[in-house]
């Protein structure tokens, strides 16, 4: 074959090439014209923010809902860390709460004002949580005891309840969903608060765009997936919020956040684990912010001896929880960002106490095996699924299986799509399953009420009753003196320690990257961070 | 008219593998061992029976199976993909909401593949077993052997960490506003609204995940190219070319590459559909939201609808996209024009 000359015969497609490739490199380090102010003025925060499908404070229950809706939605009341026991006084200045505890009255704080500019009332609020009652979607339960609300002045409401529920205060500070709405705006927009809301509202389209709160900052825009814009509130009623706009920018990778928070492209970034913040310790570019949560990672246990002869004895399920290296999850596997209390109620909460926490024993779990005649162990199916809160399933469920096989127990690993395992749990079928649980409000009741009441959440799907813990459940619920409530969760847990229905594991720790300049940043249980707090 | 009666024939074709494509997703997403409710609803609110009934009723999950694919096909028909679990919006909508975002990827993808892989391939072909014929092996062997997701993430570590000649991951700045979505396509509508600092955002965010993606594809183009071109350059009608005196600019130019480039359309067709899959992927590393990404995130919430949109979305395309390429054979090679 003839040689041909590139020279001659190649120079048109490679021209063109090599115009396009400098169009490429051109805007490729096109230099950055960044309009110093408004940057300045914006506070960025990556996040995986695909949870995101409502911004309609009466159906949102999503984790990330939680910071907009905190931030454009005031509530009643507030808690802030680090005692979150502590209920105290935010669109409410004051409360008073009857004598059988079925009637709460509070007072307004006067010369507030809505997004709008329209002054909160105490129409307002009875609108509010009437909607929010009635549009029957994930966080109705919150408000599920509401009887009546009567609008006493335009600064004074009385709310009265079918039953006395002393964690309701504990509702109206964490349920970021019981916010208050400009009823006037919402109602323009066909909202409604009727008891057929759920049929007949049609606000929730432009409450997905828009908020008409009284918080520090109110929702501009939301793209699914790709962000979630708010700017300032000019009519908030607190000190000026210091950011004009803050972006929700979605970037799923907690690695790729980090890379962005490093270059600057970001100010925040969410989603750190252990690994990462472990990763950048020392980096002078982020400060990593750390703070407990009050989630919670557990096994449960099917005690039906239909599903499983061998863990429906509870000297079996006795011998599992004194078998598991508690101390080697948190210090080896989650690097010692996590901590334990020792039931299902989670720490800093009433009546929760480490000095309860069970260690482990391999010796009284061997006992225990041999007395319940299986002293040469069993062989039990452990399912557990990727996604768990952040934490490690997998290694955290191999070194389970580990632990057991000290005592003599075989666990067969059974890893499982989550929708899949959540399936077979939710239909009570799961054997042994490794699975969390995070906050809806903070108090110790909605804990008693889904781990240890009869036909509680977990309960019914480990086959497990207990009158004894349910009726502490109902008495606790009622008592308005804290120590006398204190101490049935005390007793509450005890009975859960006995009967091992459960196993808590761990109460992770959060990490968050956060810029240097950026200040103000405390890790909350509920809404993650406060943005009302944070300046740059 | 025997365009028009070919064109029929294969569109009655689409017709009917589209039907089994939607058969197959339907029965494949249902045989899933998962309810979906638990995705949907809170652990509180399953609790509560009125709640319950409200959901089963609202997706109609109280039929059975065959009810519900023939309610799902009628609805299609109507151009009703029903409503999402996850985002709880029209699947139609979604699905227009992220399509333009992958269609903005995959043209720049195909664009570069196309610009860097034909080019590549007369080059190879040309320099027929010396130095520059290995080189180009070698890039289009890596191009196409490598992983994407490990492409991407190491491009994003190289190029926009460690060097920062590329902007992050997302389709602008992180700080800046998205234009108003006129046509979804970041560039035209930053465009449109006359915002220049946008326009040049978007196309800078758009260089790296296309060469990534564009990469992937690439060695395919440039290895069909050398092929095709090798194969015609030894062809008689070559050399009476040659014989004439005629240039090698013109032969090669004119004569050989026009012929040469029938395969190279083949396989950019084909190579679309890698594109397409391979789009989930960047997608996913370079937090791009387009469809791929839409799909990822509907498959792990056990999604139905969602996930059957995008199943018919993406057959859809194929189906247009190889009408597209037959009748593309038809302009390059009158002898193929109709059977």
């Amino acid at each position: 074959m003839r040689q041909f000359r590139f020279a001659r015969s190649y120079t048109r497609p490679l021209s063109l090439a090599a115009v396009v490739l400098a169009v490429l490199a051109v805007a490729g380090v096109w230099p950055e014209t960044v309009g110093g102010q408004s940057r300045e003025e914006t506070l960025v925060i990556a996040r995986d923010i695909d949870d995101v499908v409502t911004n309609d404070p009466s159906r949102t229950f999503e984790w990330t809902s939680q910071i907009p809706t905190h931030a454009a939605y005031d509530t009643l009341l507030q808690i802030e860390p680090p005692d979150i026991a502590q209920i105290r006084p935010k669109l409410a200045t004051k409360w008073e709460i009857s004598p059988e505890g079925t009637t709460y009255t509070f007072q307004l704080r006067p010369g507030v004002k809505f997004s709008s500019g329209n002054p909160l009332t105490a129409q307002d609020v009875k609108f509010s949580l009437l909607r929010l009652k009635n549009m029957k979607d994930n966080p109705s339960f919150l408000v599920g005891d509401i009887k009546e609300i009567v609008v006493v002045s335009d600064t004074t409401v009385k709310i009265v309840l079918t039953a006395p529920n002393a964690s309701f205060l504990g509702i109206l500070a964490g349920g970021v969903t019981t916010g208050v709405i400009d009823s006037k705006t919402v109602m323009a927009h066909g909202g409604t608060d009727a008891e057929n809301a759920k049929d007949v509202d049609k606000a929730t389209e432009w409450l997905n765009q828009n908020s008409v709160g009284s918080g520090p900052y109110v929702l501009r825009g939301w793209t699914k997936n790709v962000e979630l814009v708010m700017e300032r509130n000019p009519h908030y009623w607190g000190p000026r919020p210091k950011f004009a706009r803050i972006v929700f920018r979605h970037v799923k990778s907690g690695s790729t956040q980090r890379e962005m928070l490093e270059r600057g492209d970001v100010d925040i970034a969410m989603d750190f684990d252990p690994d990462l913040a472990a990763k950048v310790k020392g980096n002078p570019k982020i400060k990593v912010v750390e703070g407990l949560t009050s989630n919670q990672i557990y096994m449960g246990l099917n005690v039906s001896p239909e599903i499983s002869k061998e863990l429906s004895d509870k000297r079996v399920r006795q011998a599992i929880a004194y078998a598991i290296d508690y101390d080697g999850i948190i210090q080896g596997l989650m690097r010692g960002a996590a901590d334990r209390p020792p039931g299902m109620i989670p720490l800093g909460l009433l009546g929760v106490d480490k000095a309860m926490n069970r260690k482990q024993d391999v010796n009284k779990a061997k006992a225990l095996l041999k007395e319940a005649g299986y002293p040469g162990g069993f062989t039990v199916r452990f399912t557990y699924y990727e996604g768990l809160l952040g934490t490690p399933a997998e290694a955290i469920a191999a070194k389970i299986q580990s632990d057991l096989a000290a005592v003599g127990i075989r666990a067969t690993l059974d890893r499982k799509e989550r929708t899949v395992a959540w399936s077979e749990y939710r239909s009570s079928k799961s054997v042994m399953i490794l699975s969390g649980w995070s906050p809806d409000y903070l108090d110790p009741d909605p804990y008693a009420d889904a781990y240890y009441k009869a036909g509680g959440v977990v309960p019914k799907r480990v086959n497990w009753e207990n009158s004894r813990a349910t009726e502490l459940t109902l008495m606790a619920r009622k008592e308005q003196d804290p120590k006398k409530r204190a101490a049935f969760y005390r007793d509450i847990q005890q009975i859960g320690l006995d009967e091992v229905p459960h196993i808590m594991l761990l109460q992770p720790k959060n990490f968050v990257g956060v810029a240097p300049a950026i200040k103000g940043y405390v890790i909350h249980p509920i809404w993650f961070v406060g943005l009302e707090h944070l300046s740059r | 008219m025997r365009l028009l009666r070919y064109l029929g024939r294969r569109l009655a074709l689409a017709v009917v593998s589209l039907f089994g494509i939607v058969l197959v997703a339907f029965l494949v997403a249902h045989m899933v061992p998962a309810d979906p409710l638990a995705i949907v609803l809170s652990d509180q609110a399953t609790k509560d029976p009125s709640i319950r009934a409200a959901y089963v009723k609202r997706w109609g999950l109280d039929r059975s199976l065959p009810e519900q694919f023939g309610h799902y096909l009628l609805n299609v028909l109507r151009g009703d993909l029903g409503e999402s679990f996850t985002t709880r919006r029209p699947v139609l909508r979604d699905l227009a909401q992220h399509l333009p975002a992958t269609i903005e990827l995959s043209l720049a993808a195909l664009a570069f593949s196309v610009v860097i892989g034909v080019p590549l391939g007369i080059f190879a072909a040309v320099r027929h077993n010396r130095v520059p014929d290995h080189a180009a092996r070698v890039i289009s062997l890596v191009g196409a052997a490598s992983p994407i997701f490990w492409t991407g993430l190491l491009a994003l570590y190289l190029f926009y960490y460690r060097l920062n000649w590329f902007p992050g991951p997302g389709r602008l700045e992180p700080y800046l506003q998205y234009p108003l979505p006129v046509t979804g396509f970041i560039l035209l509508d930053s465009l449109l609204a006359g915002n220049a600092e946008t326009f040049r955002s978007g196309l800078r965010h758009l260089l790296l995940p296309g060469m990534v993606l564009g990469w992937f594809i690439m060695g395919i183009i440039a290895r069909t190219t050398r092929a095709a071109l090798l194969e015609i350059l030894s062809a008689d009608y070559v050399r009476t070319a040659r014989s004439k005196g005629l240039g090698e600019r013109t032969v090669v130019g004119s004569h050989a590459l026009r012929n040469a480039l029938i395969p190279v359309v083949t396989v950019t067709g084909l190579a679309f559909a890698s594109v397409m899959s391979g789009a989930v992927l960047t997608e996913t590393v370079f937090a791009w939201p387009g469809i791929g990404r839409y799909a990822v995130t509907a498959s792990t919430h056990l999604d139905y609808p969602a996930i059957l949109g995008v199943t018919i979305l993406t057959a859809v395309i194929y189906v247009i996209v190889n009408l597209v390429v037959d009748t593309l054979y038809g302009v390059l090679d009158p002898r193929i024009r109709v059977e």
